[in-house]
């Protein structure tokens, strides 16, 4: 039996260029989650099927525990925690507040994520809501605030086409 | 008096979480989130047999995995995991295999990929014994058996009032047969459990529904005095009932921490979440109902069977409820309890809620029909006045909702009758359904303490955990309201059985009730303290003083004072209060809440595919603390309703009693396109209690609802759970 291989790789990570050593075996999430102390990425399915881990890689959401951590060589990887303070949300973390689009959380940083990666690809158009739905409809959430989620990232899509808020 | 100052506007407004900044930006740490240097995977070792006996373990090649610290099994370790069974002692490691997957042991090593290993490579012996993965085969006399007592439990009986009678003297007798399948509590945060020990001490990051329920179960199976164990959970990604009191993996936690003398994280996957932790039972339900001439239904007589897996932590009636909420004048139920090699259940949202009404407001809809009376109507007729036809209700607002819940909806305009001949339908068919429900409203124990500071900040303590519901916020409201100090003044502790008092734990739908009834006495005790000082202060009389947006004002205007000052002034560090509070109920007394559900669907008649269209959903819970949170709850309960009704089942195998069907690629819960706008419109009613229950009553009525809507669209009825295309389809002719 062979050890496990270890390969260092060399990304960036919520604007900060970050290298270390890995297990070629090891998942985004795992990385994310035990190496690098970033515990926003939930681990809900383990299958590319919830969302719950989803994080930006090269500002597109991806799940995080199906993609191998060595795949992340060269990219520019964002997490929950690289967009927004509890002191200074962005727009879309207000208005998930306020709108009451969350209640248990574990599911929030996948759909604020999932949301995310939906806003940094609208063009001058307004959205319909069965855009959003669509676009959403990867991040699942079993305390049912859909209803909820769906008006929030409306809203901020309006700001983001007034070009009140600019992600890039 | 108290909170005569709150305003009805006032306390409909509503107020985002006091938790939802750190709930969007990720700093809400869950129990797997948690970091230890020292830090230990744990996993469990599963039986690859449905039934039989350990008869040998061997852990050397396992032993041999480089990072393995710890293997414990049946053989060595002998816990009994009991909380919350009445019924059978369950071992946390067993050596009597009853479903497949049942939990042998368990490993702790340095990284996930070696505890995997290692449990993979876990040699059992067995002996094997034939298994039963339905409730026919369970139920044969020579049945193998799964417990010493047997396989079946029942029949469980509730019984009021004259049903031989009331059937004698019926005009008309309708009967059905209904069934619901297995589902999953399917929660997003999979089960996870980080423990270790202090010396003799034991802490928890337990992820709980209630951390003095979870203490207390720990400290019993571990035979540890309750002050030696500490549980905490700061966040929780939901649970809706199977994370209720203490659970075989928190046990597990604690058994390999104590082996390996450092922290032990045991987490399961979801596949393991699905077979391993208890979700709904399912129900074979067959009703008959005595019905007069005009509409009254006069007794139901109901008999069922449940199959429960191999263990169960439910200890009711299993099909109940329905019995409660119509005004007939006699019941008869008859209810089997049956054991099989099948993944284990328990409670989930409502335990007995949605199947049972599933059944009966579905047979409700059918009398209805046969009688040519409008649903709506029917309904009005039928709806609770006495509980049992003798218990007086402290408060009753159904009839409101389905009145209120017509108007709203538009109901009388858009209801027609059904299509006499579904094989006739073309293209896409809509239909309107409603259906009503109720669910239990308890009242009981709670605590809370409070401390005023000298800087005019609030500090409330409770031992509530926050699933989702949003408690810490309800709390803090009842504690803001009731003092008229502000929201954003007040600090809520919460979730660590070190910190704060006493909470039954958001299992129930209780907490606003148990908990809020003594943060509310809390908040008036504290209000009497400033507003004596500050009398002496000021010389004014109390009875001219109050408390406004935190200052204490006097009626005249002329006093106005901080809070903070009053402390200050009058030489104390802080004010504080503590107030234990218990409430029950009179035994001619039963308190419910209830909800009447609204709504159109669109069946393709090509297809099959039904789309839960306009919904609305009226409910009486009494006062509403916090509109947001509120419709949460009830928005939360019609989605995993929709689910339950369309999507979710089970399936288990006929071969090995395994779920078929164990992850979310293939056990479909609802996504952000499969559920509708949900209008969300509350009753309020006054109960001489307080508020009433919210968090379960949403998912009662829903099923029943969708079925009865598909019936007024299509003309077919569906009985079976979850509603299929192939039977719609088959019910159109079309198959």
């Amino acid at each position: 039996m062979g050890g496990p291989v270890i390969k260092e790789i060399s990304f960036k990570l919520n604007g900060r260029p970050v290298s270390c050593p890995v297990d070629t075996r090891l998942t985004l999430l795992d990385l994310l989650r035990d190496s690098f102390r970033l515990k926003s990425p939930k681990r809900g399915c383990d299958e590319t099927v919830c969302g719950a881990c989803a994080v930006l890689v090269d500002g597109r959401g991806i799940c995080s525990c199906t993609m191998l951590a060595v795949e992340v060589e060269g990219s520019e990887v964002v997490t929950l925690e690289g967009l927004g303070s509890e002191e200074e949300p962005n727009p879309l973390q207000r208005a998930f507040v306020e709108l009451d689009a969350l209640q248990c959380g574990f599911c929030t940083p996948g759909q604020i994520i999932g949301a995310t990666s939906f806003l940094l690809s609208l063009g001058e158009e307004e959205v319909s809501e069965e855009e959003v739905r669509e676009a959403m409809s990867g991040n699942l959430c079993r305390c049912g605030c859909y209803d909820n989620i769906i008006k929030a990232v409306i809203r901020t899509a309006e700001v983001v086409r007034r070009g009140e808020w600019k992600l890039r | 008096m108290s909170g005569s100052y709150v305003e009805v506007e006032e306390r409909l407004r509503s107020y985002p979480r006091v938790d939802g900044l750190k709930k969007v930006t990720g700093l809400a740490k869950y129990a797997a989130d948690w970091d230890f240097e020292d830090l230990l995977y744990g996993r469990v070792i599963k039986s690859s047999i449905p039934h039989g006996l350990v008869k040998g373990v061997d852990t050397s090649e396992a032993l041999k995995v480089r990072g393995v610290r710890a293997i414990v099994t049946c053989l060595d370790d002998q816990t009994i995991w009991n909380a919350g069974e009445r019924f059978h002692r369950r071992r946390v490691f067993t050596d009597h295999v009853r479903f497949l997957g049942d939990i042998i042991g368990a490993v702790a090593a340095e990284s996930r990929f070696d505890a995997i290993k290692a449990a993979g490579l876990v040699k059992v012996e067995y002996q094997e014994y034939p298994g039963v993965f339905n409730v026919e085969d369970a139920m044969k006399p020579n049945a193998p058996q799964i417990w010493e007592d047997g396989n079946v439990r029942g029949p469980l009986i509730t019984n009021y009032g004259d049903i031989e009678g009331d059937f004698a003297r019926a005009d008309l007798i309708v009967e059905a047969h209904y069934r619901t399948s297995r589902v999953a509590n399917a929660q997003m945060e999979p089960a996870a459990s980080l423990a270790w020990w202090d010396g003799d001490r034991l802490t928890v990051i337990a992820a709980t529904q209630s951390i003095f329920g979870c203490r207390e179960g720990i400290a019993r199976d571990l035979g540890l005095p309750l002050e030696k164990v500490r549980v905490i959970t700061q966040y929780k990604g939901g649970g809706f009932g199977n994370k209720a009191s203490s659970m075989n993996y928190d046990l597990i936690a604690a058994i390999l921490a104590k082996r390996t003398g450092r922290p032990v994280l045991v987490e399961l996957s979801r596949e393991e979440e699905f077979s391993l932790v208890h979700g709904r039972w399912s129900t074979d339900q067959h009703l008959k109902a005595a019905v007069t001439r005009e509409g009254r239904v006069l007794g139901v007589k109901l008999k069922a069977y449940c199959d429960v897996g191999a263990y169960t932590r439910h200890v009711g009636k299993f099909v109940e409820g329905p019995e409660v909420y119509y005004s007939t004048t006699s019941w008869s139920s008859e209810v089997y309890v049956v054991y099989t090699n099948t993944p284990p259940t328990g409670h989930m949202r409502a335990p007995t809620g949605p199947q049972s009404c599933f059944a009966a407001e579905s047979l409700m809809d059918e009398i209805a029909h046969k009688l040519r009376i409008n649903p709506v109507d029917f309904r009005l007729r039928n709806a609770v006045i006495r509980a049992h036809n003798t218990l007086r209700l402290t408060s009753n607002g159904l009839r409101d909702c389905l009145q209120v819940g017509a108007e709203e909806f538009n109901w009388y305009e858009r209801w027609r009758e059904p299509p006499e001949d579904p094989s006739k339908l073309n293209d896409t068919v809509k239909g309107v359904g409603v259906a009503i429900g109720a669910w239990h409203s308890r009242v009981g124990r709670g605590e809370a303490r409070l401390s005023l500071g000298q800087d005019g900040s609030l500090k409330l303590y409770v031992g509530v955990v926050d699933i989702g519901t949003g408690a810490k916020t309800t709390m803090a409201l009842i504690a803001s309201r009731h003092l008229g100090i502000p929201l954003e003044r007040i600090e809520v502790t919460w979730g660590d059985t070190d910190l704060v008092p006493y909470s039954i734990g958001e299992s129930g739908s209780r907490t606003t009730s148990f908990t809020g009834n003594a943060v509310k006495e809390a908040a008036l005790k504290l209000k009497r303290q400033i507003l004596v000082a500050a009398s002496r202060l000021t010389g004014m009389d109390e009875d001219r003083l109050e408390i406004r947006g935190g200052r204490v004002v006097s009626r005249d205007g002329r006093v106005s004072l901080d809070l903070g000052e009053v402390v200050r002034k009058a030489g104390a560090e802080e004010f504080q209060a503590f107030a234990s509070t218990e409430q029950g109920l009179g035994e001619d007394e039963e308190r419910l809440s209830f909800a009447a559900h609204f709504c159109e669907v669109e069946v393709d008649s090509e297809t099959g595919e039904v789309k839960v269209k306009d919904y609305l959903a009226v409910h009486e819970s009494g006062e509403i603390v916090n509109l947001l949170t509120a419709e949460s709850q009830v928005k939360g309960g019609v989605t995993m309703g929709i689910g339950m009704s369309l999507t979710e089942g089970l399936i288990i195998s006929p071969q090995d009693g395994s779920p078929l069907n164990g992850n979310f690629m293939t056990y479909r819960i609802p996504n952000a396109t499969q559920v509708p706008r949900i209008r969300v419109k509350f009753v309020e009613v006054e109960d001489p209690y307080g508020p009433k229950s919210l968090g379960e009553v949403p998912i009662v009525p829903v099923l029943a609802r969708i079925g009865n809507a598909i019936f007024n669209a299509t003309g077919v009825r569906l009985r079976d759970l979850p509603f299929s295309r192939e039977a719609l389809l088959r019910g159109m002719g079309r198959l």
